[in-house]
């Protein structure tokens, strides 16, 4: 192999590591190669000492007073911590409100009395319990749902004597052959219930109960129809 | 080696442990301080800032010293602690001058500092030691502290010694290619 084949690893032999048996045979042969290998071990050599010079670094003389003066202070605060716990907190005080959103038009609750507490019922077996709780009592008339039967969430029920009327009021009030102006929807939960707030209505021959006003829980799978 | 080496020094420190552990380490710090410092003078290469580091560095030692099992390894313990520090402080340097550029469109003005360090060849052999990765870059330094030798940088870092000689060939090499 020709000196230009050997060059490139000259730096290699340099930095220390060992030299293949050809190698050594073209070096014992090869001033010029030997030379090389003597600037790159110079230039490496310099480079070192450069390193090694410019770390020749001493402390002031008022270095060790300086740390034991640091040892009579307080810690420093780590002020990031508060800078990036405080939002945190705050975001994991929000993030409830926000999935549990309350009715923002909701009436205020009247007073639960043993007049207007809800009949216990027992809901039928498709029925799926609720899968979260609701603290706040709901101030509503009435619960229609509003969505497929096979949708998680509370059903209110409705006696059966009232279903049928029911159905087809709404039925009716769809195809408006009622007058919607009786009935004002004040809102829609998040749920897909519908909160409907109606006056006394008596449409011959459909008859829906006069409705009152009272609190509802969603924790209960009892939701009572005021009769 | 990590600076949580052990685990709380929460607990109330009595009088006897606490003379023992001044007295423990003030020779620590007669031994380990200008250890501490270039470290740091290492990686930022600023005087002032190096002090402010290293003080820092044997400040939290000492106040973890409590939890260190192995006392053999404190001069390791330290060294990690200081290139910590001193990289965080670089760091911030570095983006605060960034923002100062933005905001006046000019470098600073060169210090005192930086003119002692204006010499061409040292400048260029900084600028291509801050361009290794960091783990050769630490070896690099450390084996320059003190002529350190292999075994030392080993023992330095907890590594083998094998690893450490690795590193320190590319280190130099790379060093080599650039300022060739």
């Amino acid at each position: 192999m020709s000196c230009e084949g050997h060059r490139p690893v000259l730096m290699d032999v340099a930095l220390g590591a060992p030299a293949s048996p050809r190698l050594a045979t073209h070096l014992a042969e090869c001033g010029s190669c030997r030379a090389v290998l003597d600037e790159e071990r110079q230039f490496l050599g310099r480079l070192d000492a450069a390193v090694e010079h410019s770390l020749q670094v001493h402390p002031s003389v008022s270095f060790l007073p300086g740390v034991r003066q640091r040892l009579t202070e307080p810690p420093a605060r780590r002020w990031w911590l508060v800078v990036w716990l405080a939002p945190a907190a705050i975001g994991l005080l929000l993030v409830p409100r926000i999935l549990i959103r309350k009715p923002t038009d909701a009436a205020p609750a009247p007073p639960r009395t043993a007049a207007t507490e809800p009949r216990p019922v027992r809901p039928p077996d498709r029925v799926p319990a609720p899968t979260f709780t609701r603290t706040r009592p709901l101030a509503a008339v009435r619960i229609v749902r509003a969505e497929r039967a096979s949708a998680p969430g509370p059903e209110v029920l409705i006696p059966a004597a009232e279903r049928e009327a029911l159905r087809r009021y709404m039925r009716d009030l769809q195809a408006r052959r009622i007058d919607s102006t009786l009935l004002r929807m004040v809102g829609v939960e998040p749920s897909g219930l519908k909160r409907i707030e109606m006056p006394p209505i008596d449409l011959a021959p459909i008859r829906i109960a006069i409705i009152g006003v009272q609190p509802l829980t969603m924790d209960s799978p009892n939701l009572g129809v005021n009769e | 080696m990590h600076e949580a080496a052990g685990a709380s020094i929460d607990r109330p420190v009595t009088r006897g442990e606490a003379t023992d552990l001044e007295v423990e380490f003030e020779a620590r710090l007669a031994d380990s301080a200008a250890l501490a410092f270039r470290v740091a003078y290492g990686v930022l290469r600023h005087r002032e800032d190096a002090e402010d580091v290293a003080q820092e560095a044997l400040a939290r030692a000492y106040r973890k010293l409590g939890t260190l099992r192995e006392r053999s390894r404190f001069r390791a313990w330290l060294v990690r602690i200081c290139w910590r520090l001193a990289r965080d402080r670089r760091r911030a340097a570095k983006r605060r001058e960034r923002r100062e550029q933005a905001v006046f469109g000019a470098t600073r003005e060169p210090t005192a500092e930086d003119m002692a360090v204006a010499n061409e060849f040292r400048r260029r052999l900084w600028q291509a030691i801050d361009q290794l990765p960091e783990k050769l870059r630490m070896v690099l330094v450390l084996a320059g502290i003190e002529g350190y030798d292999v075994r030392e940088v080993a023992a330095l870092l907890g590594l083998p010694a094998g690893t450490v000689k690795s590193r320190l060939f590319l280190a130099r090499r790379r060093l080599a290619e650039r300022l060739r």
